[in-house]
């Protein structure tokens, strides 16, 4: 079930000269309950694309179907109210003439969701940025939205803050929140995200990365460690103590053979090809099933020398220390 | 000026001289009345032209600024045009009333409280008005808050527009025509009792003047200062 489905969507300002629509979506649906992570870099139409699911930009053409009712869009720097904590996150509830008895349970309840029920009576501009962007983020809570849109919710923030947001994302899209989210926080990118949503220039861009979820094993000898992917597959990676929750390759680091290299590369995995897609004029994307999904970017003349296609049994290849954990 | 009258002012504002104060009284209600008509017509519309694009939106807002300067004897003569017995308002018989003081001073406030608000809101951040929609609030409550959040400004934006109406002098003489008892203002009779040689009144009301002056400007300041606003 889709949250959020986009159809030819484009949007340029009124105002603008160039004949290119700055964001061009021609279909994206959002499932209900997960989470979303738009990647790219700077000015690749991140924030536009949330200010128009937000409602907060009107699309130039095409449409944006929200099922459930207008999503909250929490700013990259939130602007909060010169009042206390506790008076924002109640504003939003006040404004609906929401008795106070509810109003009251509801603010508790969303400050205690981001943690800052002692925070309650502080001034909010004193707070630091990490603790401003929680409570904002309480702020749109206490509407239960169906949907959340957090514009770089971890990009200004301290360390400590940057996992309690996360903690807090998580948990909301546990209890079935659609949470759509951009960031150029690679690492909160991998960890949080059920699905990435690269953009370039404005357009949806290849996935040019695995990303895969599991555990690392043992922290590793010899400067390899181990990681089981929650298939039940183990892959070598390299050392490392640490929580980590997903295991990152880039598509361009796996080589494929037709049989097992002899090579100093630890990892050497026998897969099935599911699908060969071209990615672009130079390369194509080859959706392998390896116990787990691995895809790999080869050139189109490696496609032709393997007779790479469905069906194709092939050996995937990486170094251990093209894994990165995150 | 001599001794004597220097004297005499003293003793005029330590005995709170009847006419001194009704002069005063004066001179405070028609500056609090068309600053409050002027706030109360001025604030919603500096909210709208912040935050809102349009059309011929730089013009107006310089000739906001420009009008802000408007000399205060050009707009008696407006005015003036206006009520008198021969102009399109005659028949109300405002002239030379304080009604007529009022509608002046009004119309001198109303730019200045229009263009203060104006550049003050719109130094507040842009994402104000985005999170008060995202939030879902209607307009009026979206005016009510950003008013909340820029109350400095716009108290500045009153009292700047007060400072000024309280200290001027061409349309209350030309509209209120210095009438004893009646019309009469701080400025009108500074002007008028110095030029007959009265110098004693003159002195306690100027005295006085630049105690509301100094009232208002400390007001400003500790606006600025001390609860962070912005002029």
């Amino acid at each position: 079930m889709s949250a959020i489905r986009i159809q030819e969507l484009t949007f340029s300002y009124a105002d603008s000269q160039s004949r290119q629509a700055l964001l061009e979506i021609p279909h994206l649906a959002i499932s209900h309950g997960t989470i979303s992570v738009l990647t790219g870099d700077n000015g690749c139409g991140k924030t536009t694309l949330l200010k128009l699911l937000a409602g907060l930009l009107i699309p130039s053409s095409g449409t944006i179907d929200t099922a459930a009712g207008p999503p909250v869009l929490v700013h990259q720097r939130p602007y909060l109210f010169a009042e206390s904590v506790r008076a924002n996150v109640a504003w939003p509830l006040k404004i609906r003439g929401v008795k106070r008895d509810e109003l009251r349970e509801r603010v508790d309840r969303a400050l205690a969701q981001v943690g800052l029920t002692r925070f309650a009576l502080r001034w909010a501009l004193s707070l630091s940025g990490g603790e401003k962007q929680r409570v904002a983020i309480a702020r749109a809570l206490v509407l239960k939205p169906e949907v959340l849109l957090l514009d770089e919710p971890t990009s200004n923030i301290d360390v400590a803050s940057v996992r309690t947001v996360e903690r807090v994302l998580r948990m909301l899209a546990g209890d079935g929140t659609t949470v759509v989210m951009s960031t150029h926080n690679e690492a909160s990118a991998y960890r949080l995200a059920d699905e990435l949503i690269p953009l370039a220039a404005g357009r949806p861009a290849p996935l040019r990365v695995n990303v895969l979820q599991g555990t690392l094993l043992d922290p590793g000898v010899n400067h390899i460690g181990r990681f089981r992917v929650t298939t039940g597959a183990e892959m070598f990676c390299p050392a490392a103590t640490g929580s980590f929750t997903h295991a990152v390759v880039r598509m361009e680091d796996v080589i494929l053979s037709q049989h097992e290299m002899d090579s100093s590369a630890q990892n050497h995995l026998p897969g099935t090809v599911q699908a060969v897609a071209t990615a672009d004029d130079e390369l194509v994307r080859v959706d392998l099933d390896c116990d787990f999904p691995l895809s790999a970017l080869v050139t189109h003349r490696s496609v032709e020398e393997l007779s790479i296609a469905p069906g194709v049994r092939l050996y995937a290849t990486f170094k251990a220390s093209a894994v990165r954990l995150y | 000026m001599n001794r004597e009258a220097f004297l005499e002012a003293v003793r005029l504002l330590l005995a709170l001289d009847r006419e001194l104060v009704a002069i005063t009284f004066n001179s405070l209600r028609f500056a609090l009345a068309s600053t409050a008509i002027a706030a109360v017509i001025s604030t919603p519309l500096g909210v709208l032209i912040a935050f809102r694009e349009f059309a011929g939106k730089r013009l107006l807002v310089s000739a906001m600024h420009t009008l802000m300067g408007l000399p205060t004897v050009v707009v008696g003569l407006l005015v003036f045009s206006l009520l008198s017995r021969s102009g399109p308002l005659g028949g109300l018989g405002l002239m030379f009333s304080p009604s007529a003081v009022v509608i002046g001073q009004s119309v001198l406030a109303l730019p200045i409280v229009l263009s203060l608000v104006y550049s003050g809101l719109s130094r507040l951040d842009p994402e104000l008005r985005e999170t008060l929609v995202t939030l879902g609030a209607s307009p009026v409550q979206r005016t009510t808050k950003i008013l909340r959040e820029g109350r400095i400004a716009v108290a500045s934006a009153i009292l700047t527009a007060f400072g000024r109406v309280v200290g001027e002098v061409g349309t209350a003489m030309m509209l209120g025509g210095n009438i004893r008892w009646y019309t009469r203002t701080i400025t009108t009779a500074i002007a008028l009792e110095t030029q007959k040689g009265a110098f004693a009144l003159s002195v306690a009301l100027g005295v006085v003047l630049l105690l509301v002056a100094f009232g208002v400007n400390f007001g400003l300041n500790y606006l600025i200062r001390f609860r962070g606003g912005t002029a």
